[in-house]
């Protein structure tokens, strides 16, 4: 079996494995039928496990470390609010309509049903493969997406403490939201691993096809995900521009017409969801137009020093947040310190290599969207009414792509230095 | 002899992790609802939902819903009092009562009615119970 798995590459492996994923959503968003999920789901599930097989020898702990929390996804059913109620009642809505055309004839309002269903159509062809719908098989949908990028990024791991400080990502910083249902895990690992193919392709000479697509999904996949999948492929890729657009026009252009491309699939099920949502009935203004009240509560929100400071604390103080920043910091001392008289500040080059560059603003680019983003949102008048309810329960969640980038930039610097 | 006491520390502080993650695993689960019977039952209809839910008067209202093979319903508005006097729509009980009884319908209109209590429906003919929660026909 092992000498079989051997024979593809991990790169085929993933790149059928996002090719037969985004043909199970495309083929029922066209078709608006599920006459497919028994037969992509099975070759889904199939490929799946030989990207488990092909790693397991080379790297034990870490797919040993993903049996385990596959295990306890497969043991525990839903509960947390994302998950449960925007999810999986989306993707069970999905199991149970005959036509997509229907999908929205009974939406309420608060599972946003104009949120793509991407992987709602996954968890109900998860579903369709045991024929009954249930609490604890369809949300194994997110576990299985979370495993392409983690293969992707930790295939190249030249040291041991690389893997370790990636492994306390997963099970310290991300714990139990990479299987209870929510998709920001993935929100976060698409984007890290994305940032790691671009700057991996600047690196190598010979650009393969097969690296292109591993991109283009990644834009498909991190739009798709969720509304802030946009802005977070927008961050990636302005932050490649600033960095890469002069020394590299043509590898540049070649990634604008993918990054476009990439859009395409996230525009066409807003279009969708705009109109089929209003004839359904179910949807009479889109969730994030509601969310943002067309901006109004910016400024008034953005000069109310009470909830700046406040959402400032909550987004620095949490576990999520300290775990990173004291990895990124403790790589990060490794690389600056002061001369022997004390009077210069030596700073080594590999903190400013282009990669390192590329990485550090993601992180502002992003973290900038995403704090407007937070000041527009508070507040909202379909939001329960207590005092900043978007700041308190939604910070850590929000920034989680923030604390992967943070990791990924001490792993980076780790990997950069020759042993 | 530096070598090989560096070897043993690494290899300590590698044994080490392995305890940690160990430790870390049975946490998460414990976070989640970890049950070896869901794990056995992972294929079956149904599964996973009391411990999905956490609430035992909806899980009784899903119940009823589900036992009576009832297409749409509409719930008494006592059921929606919470401690926070939110609107309906954010309720737990709205919200979870929608989810887990799905393709079963909440209908504001549907003359089948459950609630908890029964002295508000004199009139209408009961159908079905489980604990304090009635199932009524108000036709």
């Amino acid at each position: 079996m092992f000498l079989t798995v051997n024979k593809f590459t991990n790169k085929n492996l993933i790149n059928t494995f996002f090719t037969l994923v985004f043909i199970n959503y495309f083929s029922y968003f066209l078709l608006k039928e599920k006459l497919f999920f028994i037969f992509f789901g099975t070759l889904i599930i199939v490929n799946f496990l030989l990207i488990l097989l092909k790693n397991f020898q080379k790297n034990k702990i870490l797919i040993s470390t993903l049996v385990a929390l596959c295990l306890i996804s497969l043991s525990s059913s839903v509960s947390d609010w994302d998950g449960r109620s925007i999810w999986l009642f989306n993707a069970k809505i999905i199991f149970y309509v005959d036509n997509l055309n229907n999908y929205f004839s009974y939406s309420p309002y608060y599972s946003k049903p104009d949120y793509s269903i991407f992987v709602p159509i996954l968890s109900a062809t998860i579903a369709k493969l045991s024929g009954v719908w249930n609490e604890i098989l369809p949300k194994i949908s997110h576990f299985i997406l979370s495993v392409p990028p983690i293969i992707l990024l930790t295939k190249n791991f030249n040291k041991k403490i690389s893997l370790f400080i990636f492994i306390i990502l997963i099970l310290f910083v991300y714990e139990k939201r990479i299987i209870n249902g929510e998709v920001d895990v993935l929100l976060s690992l698409y984007s890290i691993s994305l940032i790691n193919l671009l700057s991996k392709l600047v690196d190598d000479k010979d650009h393969l096809l097969s690296d292109y697509t591993l991109i283009l999904f990644h834009v498909i996949f991190l739009t798709l995900l969720k509304m802030e999948g946009l802005a977070l492929a927008f961050c990636i890729f302005v932050s490649f521009y600033i960095i890469n657009l002069k020394s590299n026009k043509n590898l540049s252009l070649k990634l604008f017409f993918i990054f476009i491309l990439g859009y395409i699939p996230i525009f066409l099920w807003i279009l969708y969801a705009k109109y089929a949502g209003a004839a359904g009935g179910g949807i009479e203004i889109s969730t994030v137009q509601k969310m943002m009240s067309g901006g109004q509560r910016f400024f008034e929100n953005l000069f109310n020093f009470k909830f700046i400071l406040y959402l400032i604390s909550k987004i620095i103080i949490n576990k999520q947040m300290l775990i990173s920043l004291i990895i990124f910091t403790f790589v990060l001392s490794k690389y600056i310190h002061f001369n022997d008289n004390k009077k210069e500040l030596t700073i080594q080059n590999n903190l400013l290599k282009n990669n390192m560059l590329f990485c550090y603003l993601s992180i502002i680019s992003y973290t900038f969207v995403m704090m407007t983003i937070m000041i527009m949102v508070e507040g909202t008048p379909n939001d329960i009414q207590i005092q900043f309810w978007q700041a308190t329960t939604a910070s850590n969640r929000y920034f989680l792509p923030v604390h992967s980038m943070l990791i990924l930039c001490a792993i980076n610097l780790i990997e950069s230095k020759k042993s | 002899m530096q070598i090989k006491s560096n070897k043993i520390s690494f290899r300590l502080l590698y044994y080490l992790f392995l305890i940690v993650i160990i430790l870390e695993l049975i946490l998460i689960s414990h976070r989640t609802t970890f049950s070896i019977n869901n794990f056995i039952s992972f294929t079956k209809e149904g599964a996973g939902l009391y411990e999905g839910l956490k609430d035992k008067k909806i899980f009784n209202i899903v119940s009823l819903i589900k036992k009576n093979n009832i297409v749409e319903y509409n719930l008494s508005k006592e059921l929606y009092k919470s401690k926070h006097n939110q609107a309906k729509i954010h309720t737990k009980m709205f919200q979870r009562v929608i989810e887990a009884s799905y393709p079963s319908k909440l209908n504001e209109k549907s003359k089948i009615i459950l609630t908890s209590d029964k002295n508000q429906y004199f009139q209408c003919q009961e159908i079905d119970k489980i604990d304090n929660i009635y199932v009524f026909n108000c036709k």
